[in-house]
């Protein structure tokens, strides 16, 4: 590939970067898949459980898909949104568990939102273990909205495009999630 | 200490960052673009062309279609001539001749035939009466 056709490429928006896929420009593609192949690897790792080689074919899939969908792309579009959204849906496609989910998302939507915050005390270094072991026992829907917002960062808007729900769902499931977080942390205060 | 919601995102984030660290990323390999489509329509149009040449030799190789027989006929036809040995008695032996047309002109054309067939009636009449109408005692005079 030629090194400036790559430097130019790398000071382009996503949204310029996918419309030029889009005309069958694969450098373009390329430098999308460097900007976000590892994020999404990070995700699918910490959403299948830990499993890399599993992380690796899931990550592969949301690019085959995204390639082979570039001429639908509709220009303006925003990328990480997409590639997320594929991301969202093959995470739901490999548990099969649309129906629990839905269940239990929908006891969760009816819990009022709390005022308070659960008080948590623990010193940082058990911060990071306990916090690593809490993240792993969420249920997958919850611990993908999490890690959508908080670790992808990802806006509330982008995460309510990818789970088709609006941002106020969005925003209160938040809100509950953190405080079931809290609440999992409150075990490891005596530890 | 009191854990914040701060403190949370920011643990959950250094996590993010641990496991994208550790991770290896394989390079992009674009997928193999699908040539079977491809082959199906040369493959089809490769028969199509077979097809059309092969049918233009053999076109070309046919013998051509013979000519109306009417029209043959109109032109040369000879008329059939037949000799027969008729003994009328014993002692008295006679040749007639007939004269026969074609079949092939029959055939071809009508009108031809039905001139034909007129000719050799009216051909055949003068002998039919020279031989048939000889009264029967004069032929068996000695």
């Amino acid at each position: 590939m030629n090194i400036f056709n790559m430097r130019s490429l790398r000071h382009q928006t996503d949204e310029q970067l996918m419309a030029k896929a889009a005309a069958d420009n694969d450098s373009a593609f390329e430098e999308l898949y460097r900007r976000y192949a590892r994020r999404l690897k990070g995700f699918f790792y910490r959403q299948l459980g830990g499993d890399e080689n599993l992380a690796d074919d899931a990550t592969h899939d949301v690019f085959l898909r995204a390639y082979e969908a570039r001429y639908r792309y509709k220009e303006g579009g925003n990328v990480a949104t997409w590639l997320f959204t594929i991301a969202y849906n093959l995470c739901r496609n490999h548990y099969r568990r649309n129906a629990y989910e839905a269940h239990m998302l929908a006891s969760l939507d009816a819990e009022p939102i709390m005022e308070h915050q659960i008080d948590v005390e623990l010193d940082a270094e058990m911060l990071d273990q306990a916090l690593e072991q809490v993240l792993s026992e969420l249920p997958d829907p919850l611990h993908q909205i999490f890690s959508l917002h908080y670790q992808e960062e990802l806006t509330i808007p982008q995460i309510a495009v990818i789970f088709g729900i609006p941002e106020g769902t969005v925003k209160s499931r938040l809100n509950k999630i953190m405080n079931i977080i809290r609440k999992k942390l409150k075990k490891y205060e005596n530890h | 200490m009191k854990i914040t919601n701060e403190q949370i995102i920011k643990v959950a984030r250094r996590q993010r960052d641990t496991i994208n660290n550790n991770i290896n990323v394989a390079p992009w390999q674009r997928p193999k673009r699908h040539r079977s489509g491809l082959a199906a329509v040369i493959a089809v149009a490769a028969c199509l062309v077979g097809f059309i040449i092969g049918y233009c030799l053999n076109n070309n190789g046919k013998q051509p279609e013979p000519q109306s027989v009417a029209h043959n006929s109109q032109v040369i036809h000879d008329t059939i001539t037949q000799t027969e040995t008729i003994h009328d008695t014993i002692y008295d032996t006679r040749i007639v001749t007939k004269y026969v047309t074609p079949l092939m002109a029959k055939s071809a054309s009508k009108s031809t035939t039905q001139s034909s067939t007129h000719e050799s009636q009216e051909e055949q009449a003068p002998c039919a009466m020279s031989c048939d109408d000889i009264p029967y005692d004069l032929l068996a005079m000695p």
